[in-house]
């Protein structure tokens, strides 16, 4: 986030470009605390999960989906219910892309800095229904205000 | 010596609900005070308020010298640290430990930017200092409460407070929890000169570092000061409007009840 880039302004893009890394939902900007500035009080929220969430592009939450599926991927053993475990490991591949994606220059705040060629074995049916129906979301949530 | 937290006459409503009532309070830099009260007595709203997290209604607040300035909030919290789990258990929950520790990286309540590799690093070692490097993903309302307390702890941490606020940090903890926490509280004390402000439902369990007293009662101040001249038989009797005798010991204070256990027995006298 650049210095001179509003808070506000920046989370209100944020949440075009990306969804929650848990369970891919929408983001909204929502009010968490008490503060008579916004800077201070609202957040990136996903109200799906019921939390404050700074979401990962929605093509990395797509192949990571898609990685934690068909490679079965698994890293909480531990945790018993199956709902929360999966979107804990595909919130860690999420991460780990990212984190990869970041790191490598290919990546910024303002998203992908190159144009994207998502291998054809990817795009399967189920993807580009979600890649549709993200843009129609985003459609019908452009207008979207703080809380 | 520039006056830490300056409070004159503060009021804090909500509705026409008095949270807090005319708090006249001085704090300088480095004091170390315990504030004692029973539920409802405004203590977390205090420190709440303190940490920029809540509003005042009227009144005066001067924070580190200065006039308080709420566009200047962010900075605030930064510089004091909040340790409440029930504040923060009103807006924390499915947020996974991490990222509620780095988010006390910039006083807001999430993550907001691109964390560096240096603040990830950073905060896998505070987790490590205090024992939750193996919960660092899960969700916050999974963890119990000695643990959701130290990862507030490791947010506070995150920055370097000048200022510290402990909101009950000592209740619902277990043994082994709670030997960590007097620890902690023993080397923070000996090693920084930050100022130390701890709400308590243990009266016999106050580290010697502690000078300083603030009794709360109905959302106001009851009575302030030297924790000998606050901490006093008579006061408390008072305070708590039952009569109890008050030793000082070694760590802390020894409540000794007087009249009480006639009280109750009664039910098998009758
Ligand atoms: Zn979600």
């Amino acid at each position: 986030m650049t210095e001179q880039m509003n808070r506000i302004e920046y989370l209100r893009q944020r949440k075009q470009h990306c969804c929650c890394k848990y369970c891919g939902g929408l983001l909204e900007i929502r009010r968490v605390a008490f503060s008579e500035q916004d800077d201070a009080r609202v957040e990136l929220y996903c109200p799906r999960c019921g939390k404050i969430e700074f979401g990962v592009e929605k093509e990395i939450y797509a192949v990571t989906e898609y990685f934690v599926e068909e490679m079965g991927f698994q890293c909480y053993t531990d945790i018993e219910n199956p709902i929360l475990q999966k979107q804990m490991n595909i919130a860690k591949v999420a991460e780990i892309i990212s984190w990869g994606f970041v790191n490598l220059g290919y990546c910024d705040e303002n998203g992908f800095r190159y144009p994207l060629t998502i291998p054809d074995a990817l795009l399967h049916e189920e993807l580009n229904l979600k890649r549709d129906k993200w843009q129609a979301y985003k459609e019908v949530h452009d207008n979207d205000d703080t809380d | 010596m520039t006056t830490q937290i300056e409070l004159q006459h503060v009021n804090c409503k909500v509705g026409e609900k008095y949270l807090l009532r005319d708090i006249t309070w001085q704090v300088q830099p480095g004091e170390k005070w315990i504030v004692f009260g029973e539920n409802g007595s405004g203590k977390t709203t205090l420190l709440s308020l303190l940490a920029g997290y809540k509003r005042y209604s009227d009144g005066t607040i001067q924070l580190f010298g200065e006039p308080y300035q709420s566009e200047e909030v962010l900075r605030y919290r930064r510089r004091i640290g909040l340790v409440s789990t029930s504040f923060f258990n009103r807006i924390l929950c499915r947020e996974s430990v991490l990222s509620i520790v780095l988010s006390g990286q910039n006083g807001i309540l999430g993550i907001s930017e691109y964390i560096s590799n240096q603040e990830l690093l950073y905060a896998k070692k505070i987790l490590e200092v205090f024992h939750i490097e193996k919960k660092k993903d899960m969700p916050f309302y999974l963890l119990s409460k000695g643990e959701q307390q130290s990862v507030l702890l490791a947010r506070a941490f995150m920055g370097t407070p000048e200022i510290l606020l402990l909101d009950e940090a000592d209740s619902g903890l277990d043994y082994l929890a709670r030997i960590r926490l007097t620890d902690f509280l023993a080397a923070f004390a000996a090693e920084t000169k930050a100022t130390l402000i701890a709400v308590t439902h243990y009266p016999n369990e106050i580290p010697d570092f502690f000078e300083h007293g603030l009794l709360m009662k109905n959302g106001k101040i009851y009575q302030k000061g030297l924790l000998e001249d606050v901490f006093r038989t008579e006061v408390f009797s008072d305070f708590l409007n039952t009569p109890v005798e008050i030793q000082k010991q070694k760590n802390g204070y020894q409540f000794i009840s007087k009249g009480e256990v006639n009280r109750y027995a009664e039910l098998w006298r009758t």
